[in-house]
């Protein structure tokens, strides 16, 4: 007759034969939590950008310093989507040097990054962290293990240091961000960073080779198409940025001379008391 | 790169050297070196450094590693050379894994070296050098403990996971059981004789009868008579096996006489040849639902109030099909308010693949009037998923109370997916879900007719019948299901994994070359590393894989199983966890190996095995210390059986056992007519090696107590030594057997240590109290220092577990020396001595 829905009780795999995108960004960054897939994958992929690991060093170093930044502004809660594998340190160590008491829920739908990270998280009441897709804004706010850490009455942090490139559809992505924007509290942050091509004048591997495959589950967006995920809110300075010249520390900086070379696009915002008009 | 402090480097070498200058001036100096030192680092290291801090934290961090590090520089004892390596570790953690770190570290720090120290100051660079030496050690062995430690996070991160889909598998399986049992519909199987196997409590409700009344009647008997000619006729094309299935609307004869209208589906099972085995027989009372479409016409309000109240869904629709009237029940079955359809299409509900049929269906109603007629269909829930329900409509389009066509929908979904279970039972493995033997030939039959080249891959589990017997079946069985649902993991949409019978798997991958082959298996092999929970307990399971591809030669499903099931047995010959390719000269092996185990079965007998003593010498005063017992087989015109070939065929035959026990009393009786002829062997330890087998075995301990008595040993002077793979297999470990052994004062040896995949955080778990580190540890000593690193990292651990260490294969002075660095006691090979037999042994014992 016709094929049949798939049942229900059919349980979800755990495809080990593919490559995983949290696990390659661990390979790239030297951590060991990963499998020969995704280090032969992260192997191909650094053929075609030599940049590459720099590229996440860069992005991981604008985490540190973004939420640094926003522990300094007072903020106690993070809650931190599309949080990947902790390969050098989780976002709470670093929130807690300024911090002491902090909150932290991290959120990913890759299953094994989570299995990773309860049990380092178990014994810390005030960390948790969960398994979901960010684009299900509703379980994710609703969920009670964060609303027993996030108090969405107190100004929150939100991260989405990237990860939006892997929603490719515009609206849907645009509409992800927002429905977390419209949950926080006013003098609540969000920190965002998202992969671009730039004007590198780089262009994207053959989509027939394996790097191809991999970079079409990404959407290197533009300068334009990543400012309307600020609307709303209010850029802190020096706005969005290629990532290395967002408050940097010093001239020896990591690409802090091609800041380009960075392929992201980064920058801090927060909710005004009044919604500034967009 | 040098770092470019030149101007003050200088000074600070004069610092360094010159003992002259004032305590002020040299302190200074000194500080000004170190600044120098530090920023030249800094600058090498912040660009490439993984970037958990901040600028300034990792300023602070290098000026304090330079100021620890310039004290030791000039001193060079084993102090600082303590200190150096503790300072590699702490800069590990700084730089985390930056292999260019340590490149970029060195740079900077043999400059400063070699410009604060003159080439003349031989002595004190070669200090200097030493100390850093220390310290890349130091940061070597922290990185080493920090992959290990990483790998083993994320291991134990994919076990937790698998595990839950495994649980969630498990539940779908009681899930279907429960099905049956809890289902509202009736359930009937019987065989093709139409005999009762099985009725479950739904059906018996339904038609008043225990299980065993029904078993002793007729089935047909319980049909109307007015449907039984109409069913018989249906049932014998079921049986001829012209159709597979049929649905009817009958009429059963309750227990107590009255009649009951029933919605039928009668299905056939087939087993694995394709035989029909049993017939499935699903009955659904559709009287409520007659009633109903009886209440609406009468339009009584009574009746519209048990309308109202039913479970099921009681719709009306126009001749165009929008909705006229819908029952609360909607809202339970398909999610709508009754007043969100109401005068919508029914049409968009349905998926558009379904719609030729629907109109059919339609048509067919309208065209007879008054007949209530009978499908099931799929039905777009609100949510967007898909229910199926079965609907009894009848049109009363011409009643003027009505004007429409009256149809009464229930959910039939797990009806529908019990039916589909059923159906796919013949070609599906009960267990596991996968394909069945059946299945596999066919899928392979096809593949290969259609010219498509293929390669079969043939795995089963290396200790499938140790797991059964000593964790039970529900073990075993959960330990096959883990391994089909790994296998999965390893394969595309197009291939096909199946379970054979027993513990025997196989996978056919279509359009595959040779290496696609061995990746595949390469995938399984990798999926078999994590445990696998069998009885609350971690068990490591191993597979073997035989691989073979089709070609001009092997075309033939037959050819291709048989030659992957060779390659097998070459994959299982070669070791556990092994692949092999079949080649056609495996036919030959195969036979030669055959013979083998024939001669070896008599071997035994004819006194073919001899026991040859391998000395073990303490490294510091080169005192015998014990004996280790070895096994040799001459093999009658084909001269000495290598070691691990005997073993092996040995361990596959189950033949180890009785060889084991008679090398056990031969060797304890030997120790006994030595000590009778006055040689010294009263400190000597007697070492045995005894396999897994023979550890599970019969009453190892009455034997061994026997020996021990007969032999006038002490049971410390006995010592067994045990495969670090046999340790390691949980279900060993876990056996009294070792415990009971230790309480007995028998020592515990972990034979060939290292070369296995035993991490040596495992250490600690084993029950042992020697270590022995195979050769293959041994034999680069001297050549590598991270391999003497690795020696006295298990060592030290050993020492730490009260373990006593033997370096095996120990052949030179140089490995020699290096073993007693690594801390190792004792040692065996070849610069002690070879293998003695019996006769030799006093002479060598008086030589040294
Ligand atoms: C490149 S990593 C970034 C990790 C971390 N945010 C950082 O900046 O270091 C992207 C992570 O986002 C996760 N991710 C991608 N799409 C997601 C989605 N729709 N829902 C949840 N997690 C997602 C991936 O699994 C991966 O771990």
């Amino acid at each position: 007759m016709h094929s049949r829905p798939r049942p229900a009780w059919a349980a979800a795999d755990i495809p080990l034969n593919r490559p995983s995108l949290a696990r390659m960004y661990d390979y790239y960054l030297g951590g060991n939590h990963n499998f020969e897939v995704d280090r032969r994958a992260a192997e191909e992929a650094i053929a075609f950008y030599p940049d590459i690991p720099n590229m996440m060093r860069a992005n991981r170093a604008f985490l540190r310093r973004t939420v640094e930044y926003a522990a300094r502004q007072g903020i106690d809660q993070f809650l931190d989507l599309g949080s990947g594998i902790p390969t050098v340190g989780h976002v709470h160590e670093i929130v807690r040097r300024v911090q002491p008491g902090a909150r932290v829920v991290y959120v990913d739908f890759d299953p094994i990054t989570i299995a990773h990270s309860a049990p380092l998280l178990a014994g810390d009441p005030r960390t948790v962290a969960i398994e979901e897709d960010i684009r299900n804004s509703a379980a994710i706010l609703t969920h009670p293990e964060v609303r027993a850490r996030l108090d969405f009455a107190r100004p929150i942090a939100v991260l989405f240091l990237l990860v939006l490139h892997s929603i490719l559809d515009d609206a849907e992505a645009l509409r992800t961000v927002r429905a977390y924007k419209q949950a926080m509290a006013p003098g609540s942050y969000l920190l965002l960073s998202h992969a671009t091509l730039g004007d590198t004048g780089l262009e994207l591997p053959p989509p027939d080779t394996s790097v191809g495959r991999l970079a079409s589950l990404m959407h290197f967006r533009s300068y334009d198409a990543i400012t309307p995920y600020f609307e709303g809110l209010t850029l802190e300075e020096p706005g969005l940025v290629a990532l290395p010249r967002w408050h940097p520390e010093g001239l020896d900086d990591l690409f802090y001379d091609e800041p380009d070379r960075a392929m992201a696009f980064g920058g801090v915002a927060k909710k005004p008391a009044v919604p500034a008009r967009g | 790169m040098p770092p470019s402090s030149e101007s003050t480097l200088p000074s600070s070498r004069a610092a360094l050297i010159n003992g002259a200058p004032s305590r002020d001036d040299v302190e200074a100096r000194l500080r000004a070196y170190e600044e120098a030192t530090s920023s030249a680092w800094l600058r090498q290291i912040v660009p490439i450094s993984a970037p958990a801090f901040s600028h300034a934290e990792m300023q602070t961090r290098i000026a304090a590693l330079v100021g620890r590090l310039i004290p030791l520089l000039a001193r060079g004892d084993a102090e600082a050379q303590a200190g150096a390596r503790q300072l590699g570790t702490d800069l590990a953690d700084l730089l985390y894994m930056s292999g260019d770190g340590l490149a970029r570290s060195h740079a900077v720090l043999t400059d400063l070296l070699i410009q604060a120290l003159p080439g003349q100051w031989q002595d004190a660079h070669r200090r200097a050098m030493g100390v850093l030496a220390s310290l890349i050690h130091g940061y070597q062995d922290r990185t080493r403990v920090v992959i290990l430690h990483e790998q083993e996070t994320i291991l134990a991160a994919l076990v937790t996971r698998l595990e839950r889909t495994r649980a969630d598998l498990w539940d779908s399986q009681a899930r279907f059981q429960s099905l049956f049992l809890e289902s509202g519909i009736g359930i009937w199987v019987a065989d093709m004789t139409g005999e009762t196997l099985e009725a479950n409590p739904a059906l018996l409700a339904m038609l008043g009868f225990t299980q065993d009344e029904l078993r002793a009647i007729d089935a047909s008997s319980l049909l109307h008579e007015g449907d039984r000619t109409r069913l018989a006729l249906l049932w014998q094309q079921l049986a001829g096996g012209q159709v597979e299935s049929f649905q009817a609307e009958a009429r059963y004869r309750h227990k107590y006489g009255h009649t009951i209208w029933g919605h039928l589906t009668v299905s056939l099972v087939r087993d694995t040849e394709g035989q029909a085995e049993y017939v499935v027989a699903m009955l659904q009372d559709i009287d409520e639902q007659r009633r109903a479409a009886e209440a609406l016409r009468n339009s009584d309000e009574h009746l519209r109030a048990l309308i109202q109240n039913s479970a099921d869904v009681i719709a009306v629709v126009n001749a165009w099909g929008e909705f006229t009237y819908l029952s609360p029940a909607v809202r339970s079955v398909l999610g709508y308010e009754p007043r969100e359809l109401l005068r919508e299409q029914m049409w968009h509900l349905f998926d558009e693949e379904d719609l030729p049929l629907v109109k059919t269906f339609w048509d067919d109603l309208r065209e007879n009037p008054g007949q209530p007629q009978y499908r099931s269909i799929r039905v777009r829930h609100k949510s967007g998923a898909w229910r199926w329900i079965g609907a009894t409509c009848a049109n009363r389009l011409d009643e003027p109370g009505i004007q429409g066509i009256v149809i009464n929908g229930r959910d039939v979904t797990a009806q529908i997916e019990l039916e589909d279970r059923l159906s796919s039972m013949a070609f599906t493995d009960h267990l596991t879900g996968l394909a069945s033997r059946l299945a596999f030939q066919n899928r392979l039959r096809e593949a290969l007719e259609a010219g498509r080249g293929v390669a079969v891959l043939f795995a089963d589990l290396d200790r499938f019948k140790v797991v059964n017997d000593s964790l039970g079946h529900d073990a075993g069985d959960q330990a096959l299901k883990a391994l089909a649902r790994r296998f999965q993991t390893c394969v595309g949409p197009d291939d096909v994994v199946a379970r054979l019978g027993g513990d025997e798997f196989a996978i056919m991958l279509t359009g595959a070359d040779e290496h696609d082959a061995l990746a595949t298996a390469q995938c399984m092999l990798e999926s078999m590393r994590e445990p696998v929970t069998l009885q609350q307990r971690q068990t490591v399971l191993n597979t073997s894989i035989g691989i073979a591809l089709s070609g001009p030669r092997l075309g033939e499903p037959g050819e291709l199983l048989r030659a992957a099931d060779l390659a097998l047995y070459r994959a299982k010959a070669s070791g556990r966890a092994s692949v092999a390719l079949y080649e056609p000269e495996m036919h030959g092996i195969a036979v030669r190996r055959l013979e083998l185990e024939a001669d070896l079965q008599t071997a035994l007998e004819r006194g073919e095995l001899a026991i040859v003593y391998l000395p073990e010498v303490d490294l510091h005063t080169g005192a015998v210390v014990g004996l280790e017992a070895m096994v040799r087989w001459h093999r009658p015109g084909h001269g000495l059986v290598p070691q691990d070939d005997l073993i092996q065929i040995a361990e596959e035959t189950g033949l180890i056992e009785p060889i084991g026990r008679w090398a056990m009393n031969e060797a304890c009786g030997q120790m006994r007519q030595w000590r009778d002829a006055g040689l010294m062997i009263a400190p000597l330890v007697l070492s045995l090696n005894i396999s897994g087998r023979e550890l599970t075995g019969d009453d190892l301990i009455g034997y061994l107590e026997g020996c021990l008595e007969t032999s006038g040993l002490e049971a410390r002077q006995l010592c067994l030594e045990v495969s670090e793979r046999i340790l390691l297999d949980d279900v060993i470990a876990a056996a009294p057997i070792l415990t009971t052994l230790r309480d007995l004062g028998v020592q515990i040896a972990i034979d060939d240590f290292g070369t296995g995949q035993t991490s040596i955080a495992a250490l600690p778990r084993l029950k042992a109290n020697r270590l022995k580190i195979d050769r293959e540890l041994i034999a680069p000593l001297g050549e590598n220092p991270a391999d003497l690193a690795i020696i006295k990292v298990i060592a030290t651990l050993a020492h730490t577990l009260n373990m006593r260490v033997c370096a095996g294969g120990v052949e030179t002075e140089t490995q020699l020396e290096y073993a007693r660095l690594a801390g190792c006691a004792r040692g065996q090979g070849a610069l002690f001595s070879p293998p003695l037999t019996a006769d030799e042994v006093p002479a060598y014992l008086a030589r040294v």
